[in-house]
């Protein structure tokens, strides 16, 4: 059997056979274990990764298709709930609405006073310019109506005053 | 034990039969995966892809339509349909209390729709709104299911249902707008590429492709539903009132051929249950396009217009001496009350409404000149509206096969002619807007996604003089202001109108008893900002300036408030 004699200061000499050597050194299958074991490792935690990932995307993609579905719903309620906005503005509503629980009627007769017309005023327009001299100052009508309407903003005491003359005017002959 | 020689053939035969069905089974297979893998590829792959993947339609929102002033009149509304299938109802009587509390409908009635959808899954809901919707999804029935599905809405009721028309159950225009405009309302459907699961869900990483769809336009209508609304309301009571079978009315803004209401009688609700009616399908049409009448004596404005216009006659200086019948080819025509007027002017055969005195006025015209004016007016062509199934109307000209000189005198006082409502009040628009014509408009603007396109209003000619049409407009104030619509004046208000009757033809000719009562006229005068014309069919006071004239005396009223026109002169004065 073959001697291999080492030599340490500290431990003095000491004679080592080669099945020592072999116990101390991995052998290349030892080796070849470890790197598949390494391999195994990777692989493992490559694959990990790739289900980790696609468990998410899955998880996303199903959490965006109830989002999705959630968005559809809250669109169909938008627009449910605009068609009813449209409906409480349209005509037949607003009508049934006045007459039922307003006691409003409609108004047959209006009653147009003729009320006199501002002096005219230097307006100064967008460019600086002045009001034409032949812009024609158009009457100012004030329209009210005999059942309830609310009057128009002008000067009450001038209309009531158009109102006293109009009557006046009716009652002659 | 037997051996085996080489001269038993048998065994080798056998080897052999062996061999050659092995190899033959080999050629086989090869062939097959030659003929699947290699020369019959594609339809395999697609097979595949069609059993793991699947087209998904992404449908486009239907657009809206808008009245003029951008009130919605017809929207689609996204709902939930709930649909069942029997026998995977666990609990018929638990589903049917769960969907009763939720949906506010008699228990035993959706117990009785679910027991029914016994062979496939059927809609027993059409439309469950949104709250509804959430409570029976927290609820979870088995074989109870929500599917989402676009409904017409309609928040104005059944406003203009005839001029709005319908759509079908796979959302295309049936009629009406709906049917004319259905490409630009009905926008681009998207579609989706998606992969699906063994029993048909979408799988959430399987899209691959998506086209989203573009949604449809928005149309703005011409049409003002205030206008609209009175018009309908005045048009149902003259109908109830007269015990006529129907009726027009058409407003519109001579300035610019904008029709502002059509309203129909009588018509279908849009909003009603009851659906198709295929026993009544003229209800669906929309009449004042398709259907043509004899308008009557709203005609002689047109053969008065050509021949003041040609310089044949003035209102007060040209005179008809009337005997209250005039031979025409031997042909006898009378007079409406067959009363004779004596003397009279122009403008008097306008106010009286003389047969007679128009026949007379076309003589002097002669066929070419009037029929080159009823060219003119657009009679006998369409006047490009733009809503399917216009009808041109029709009436004889000289050349045609049975013209005769009769034609010409019936026709100027508008018998013997068909015209389509609409045709005629945009033809008498001309007359209100210093005699040109302008081409009718439903249309204001279409609102798609690659931006807004605006209807321009559009001259097609101008048909007479300004002058001319000046002239006809101050005999139509004079028709007003006769002594017989004394009752009916607008106080501080001037109309200018036409009335018409027209005798309905019956298989004896026209001797039925039954007339087409119609008035035209302007509002206010002048400056007229509306025309407006109405027609009652059949009404039982026959004539148009007793049945039609105080329909539009009211409506004229109701928009002189609406529009808030002052009054054009002393109120008092007019009393």
């Amino acid at each position: 059997m073959a001697r291999l004699a080492i030599h340490h200061p500290a431990i003095g000499t000491r004679v080592a056979t080669r099945e020592t050597a072999a116990a101390i050194m991995p052998s290349a299958r030892q080796v070849g274990i470890g790197w598949i074991a390494i391999a195994l490792l990777l692989f493992t935690f490559a694959v990990s990764l790739y289900l980790i990932q696609v468990s998410t995307v899955a998880t996303s993609g199903y959490e965006l298709q109830r989002l999705e579905s959630e968005r559809d719903g809250w669109r169909a309620r938008n627009e449910q709930l605009e068609f009813e906005l449209a409906k409480r503005q349209s005509l037949p509503w607003v009508e049934s609405q006045a007459v039922q629980h307003l006691g409003m009627s409609r108004s047959e007769t209006p009653l147009y006073l003729a009320v006199v017309a501002p002096p005219a005023r230097v307006q100064s327009s967008a460019r600086g310019g002045a009001r034409p001299p032949d812009d024609p100052v158009v009457p100012q009508v004030v329209e009210t109506r005999r059942s309830g309407d609310r009057p128009e903003p002008g000067n009450p005491w001038s209309a009531l005053g158009t109102l006293r003359n109009w009557l006046v005017a009716l009652q002659e002959p | 034990m037997a051996a085996i020689t080489r001269a038993d053939p048998l065994p080798r035969l056998r080897l052999a039969l062996v061999g050659l069905a092995v190899v033959s089974l080999a050629v086989l297979i090869v062939q097959r995966l030659y003929w699947y893998q290699i020369a019959d590829h594609d339809t395999f792959v697609a097979m595949a892809s069609d059993e793991h993947q699947q087209k998904k339609s992404l449908p486009a929102r239907r657009g809206a339509l808008l009245d003029s002033s951008g009130h919605p009149i017809a929207v689609n509304v996204m709902y939930d349909a709930l649909y069942a299938y029997r026998p995977e109802v666990g609990n018929v009587d638990r589903a049917a209390t769960v969907l009763s509390d939720a949906l506010g409908l008699p228990k035993d009635e959706l117990a009785a729709r679910i027991g029914a959808a016994n062979t496939h899954w059927t809609a027993i809901v059409p439309t469950v709104p949104a709250n509804a919707a959430t409570q029976i999804e927290h609820a979870e029935l088995t074989g109870i299911e929500l599917r989402r599905v676009p409904a017409r809405e309609y928040p104005e009721g059944s406003t203009a249902a005839q001029l709005l028309g319908f759509i079908g159950a796979d959302g295309k225009g049936l009629s009406g707008i709906e049917l004319t405009f259905d490409q630009e309302l009905s926008g681009t459907p998207g579609f989706m590429i998606t992969e699906r699961d063994t029993i048909g869900s979408e799988i959430a990483l399987g899209r691959k492709a998506m086209v989203p769809p573009v949604a449809g336009s928005d149309i703005q209508l011409t049409i003002d539903r205030y206008v609209q609304r009175m018009a309908e309301q005045r048009l149902a009571e003259a109908v109830k009132s007269n015990k006529a079978t129907g009726g027009v009315i058409i407003v519109m803004e001579p300035s610019t051929g904008a029709v502002l209401a059509m309203a129909a009688d009588p018509t279908y609700s849009l909003t009603s249950e009851e659906g198709y009616d295929p026993q009544r399908p003229e209800l669906y049409k929309p009449l004042t396009v398709t259907d043509t009448y004899e308008p009557g004596s709203v005609m002689k404005l047109m053969t008065m217009a050509g021949a003041i216009e040609e310089g044949l006659i003035t209102p007060d200086g040209t005179y008809y001496q009337d005997t209250g019948v005039a031979y025409v080819d031997g042909v006898p025509i009378k007079n409406w009350d067959g009363g004779a007027y004596g003397r009279v002017s122009m403008r008097e055969v306008i106010v009286h409404s003389l047969n007679t005195g128009t026949q007379w006025v076309a003589g002097q015209l002669g066929p070419e000149r009037f029929y080159k004016y009823m060219d003119a007016f657009g009679f006998g062509q369409l006047s490009g509206v733009r809503l399917n199934g216009e009808a041109p109307g029709a009436f004889r000209k000289p050349g045609e096969t049975g013209w005769t000189r009769t034609d010409l005198a019936t026709n100027s006082y508008g018998q013997s002619i068909s015209v389509t409502p609409l045709q005629m009040i945009t033809a008498i628009a001309a007359i209100g807007n210093h005699g040109v014509l302008m081409r009718p408009q439903l249309v204001r603007e279409i609102r798609g996604p690659e931006g807004v396109e605006r209807m321009t209003p559009e001259p097609i000619r101008q048909v007479i003089s300004s002058k001319t049409a000046d002239t006809v407009l101050d005999m139509m104030v004079s028709h007003w202001r006769q002594s017989a619509f004394t009752s009916i004046q607008i106080a501080g208000y001037t109309l200018a109108t036409k009335s018409g009757t027209a005798d309905i033809p019956g298989p004896g000719g026209y001797s039925s008893g039954k007339t087409y009562a119609s008035m035209v006229g302007f509002g206010p005068i002048p400056n007229p900002r509306f025309v407006i014309m109405v027609r009652l069919d059949r009404p039982e006071a026959v004539y148009g300036g007793t049945v039609a004239a105080p329909v539009l005396r009211e409506l004229a009223n109701d928009l002189f408030s609406y529009y808030r026109i002052p009054p054009t002169e002393n109120p008092s004065s007019r009393r």
